[in-house]
């Protein structure tokens, strides 16, 4: 029965062998020629050793192969902790798959995950968003119109400082980034889309993507592991292609190549400051002898025999 | 095997030039490798899969004057022969780990669902709509509804399962981050 549960999630027509890959037509034959069975098997320790050894020297090339790994582990966890492993799958789980405090990490994550599934079960939500009734708006046109005017001004005055900028001295022009809202992007394995910065680029011009513009100004806060640049303020807003944005101009010596996450909050007409959306990005190294040495230190961290 | 080799920044240049001619491009393969061979010595199950990479990299790195004279093809491969060795020598001096599954703990529990709330909130209206009706959904077994989910969604099936686990990926490490804070 447990394993029946985990082939009624893994086979047809969940079997993703059988379905194409986001922009992954040249590797979908490979994919085809590995089960998800046997990537199950290979998490569990429990895959014989020539089948291992493919497996695993594709793994060293195939980004597609890698990530679908990484999503087995995470269903293995959900099987797991849904109780859907066969006695034997389950014995070989705690033994060989819960061996690193990652792994542990995520089977707590994953409890808890399960827990707010339960109590925030939404059955009855029907799958589609709700439409909008256009009359719900009806009260909020002057608001509407206020930060038309805003973003009216707002763009005009981008436009000006653009033109009077144009030739500003050295400047440069600004490397351009737009981030659509975590979670969204693709990206190879876990890491993130990474830009490289021209070297004599002096700004980054990034534009956060936003479901719609109603805020009077915006700030952003740049976080990673070892730099923060918070309360970055913009009122300058775009769209185009019907894709609104917030545009944020920072110096490129703030954001030294690291992976970033920013978060976007908004100040209404009203003085109220709300959470809006996060996003990911990543400045890539430019492999320069100060970069490197960073990378000595996780390679040199002692080895414990 | 000199387990002092200290890897120097010359070395390390070096290793770089012998991934890829492009600085930038061997860097990222260079991490690539790296990320997966963590995992790969992880699936093994070993204790200690980033110490066992740095090995396998700092001996391939050591070796590169004689692999760049005779060794033609795939990089990757050789990083992963090498792997091979350094696994082999773990598992002879290996004592056995054992980790217990994590009890649950209510009061843990509770706080890392307060922070999950918060980071849910942080997500996209339509991420958040996404991750939790397929994740929903997968508990209930209900395959109809997931594939009605990614056609609501104008995605594949299987695009909607890679963008539920990113999105899942996202929350895990926000709710590991919240947790360092307020643990």
């Amino acid at each position: 029965m447990c394993k029946s549960a985990w082939n009624e999630i893994s086979e047809i027509p969940y079997n993703f062998w059988s379905l194409p890959l986001e922009g992954a037509e040249k590797g979908e034959e490979q994919l085809r020629a590995i089960g998800n069975e046997t990537i199950k098997k290979y998490l569990l320790g429990n895959l014989e050793e020539t089948s291992k050894t493919q497996l695993e020297e594709r793994l060293l090339n195939d980004a597609q192969l890698f990530e679908e790994l990484l999503i087995a582990e995470d269903e293995l966890v959900d099987h797991y902790i849904a109780g859907r492993l066969s006695v034997d799958d389950k014995v070989r789980f705690e033994s060989h798959f819960l061996v690193t405090p990652d792994r542990v990490r995520k089977i707590q994550f994953g409890h808890t995950f399960q827990k707010y599934l339960e109590r925030n079960d939404s059955a009855e939500v029907p799958l589609a968003f709700k439409p909008v009734n256009r009359f719900q708006l009806w009260p909020m046109r002057p608001l509407i119109a206020f930060c038309l005017l805003v973003v009216a001004g707002v763009a005009s005055l981008g436009l000006y400082w653009g033109l009077i900028h144009k030739d500003g001295a050295g400047s440069g022009k600004p490397y351009v980034i737009t981030l659509a809202a975590a979670g969204t992007t693709r990206s190879t394995g876990r890491g993130l889309h990474r830009e490289t910065i021209p070297p004599d680029t002096s700004t980054i011009e990034l534009r956060l993507v936003v479901l719609e513009i109603r805020h009077r100004t915006y700030k952003a806060d740049f976080e990673s592991e070892t730099t923060k640049v918070t309360d970055v303020t913009s009122s300058q807003t775009r769209e185009e292609n019907g894709e609104k944005s917030v545009v944020f101009s920072v110096p490129t010596k703030q954001l030294p190549p690291e992976d970033y996450h920013v978060k976007l909050s908004g100040t209404d007409a009203a003085g109220e400051t709300e959470f809006i959306d996060s996003y990911s990005f990543g400045i890539a190294r430019r492999w320069s002898l100060h970069r490197s040495r960073k990378y000595f230190a996780v390679i040199l961290r002692p080895f414990q025999s | 095997m000199n387990k002092s080799w200290v890897l120097s920044q010359e070395s390390f240049d070096a290793l770089l030039d012998w991934l890829a001619p492009e600085r930038e491009q061997a860097g990222q393969k260079y991490e690539e490798i790296r990320t997966r061979l963590i995992k790969i010595f992880t699936c093994r199950g070993c204790y200690e899969p980033e110490d066992l990479t740095d090995e396998t990299i700092n001996r391939v790195t050591n070796r590169l004057t004689e692999i760049r004279g005779h060794f033609r093809g795939d990089q990757a491969r050789y990083f992963y022969g090498v792997a091979n060795k350094v696994h082999l020598e773990y598992l002879r001096r290996k004592q056995l780990q054992h980790i217990d599954v994590p009890e649950t703990d209510s009061s843990r529990i509770e706080a890392e669902f307060k922070c999950l709330e918060l980071c849910l909130d942080r997500l996209s209206a339509e991420n958040r709509h996404l991750v939790l009706q397929y994740y929903q959904l997968e508990r209930k077994a209900r395959i109809d509804q997931r594939k009605a989910l990614a056609k609501e969604f104008g995605i594949k099936l299987n695009a909607l399962r890679i963008r539920a686990h990113r999105i899942r990926a996202t929350l895990l490490e926000c709710v590991q981050e919240c947790l360092e804070r307020n643990l």
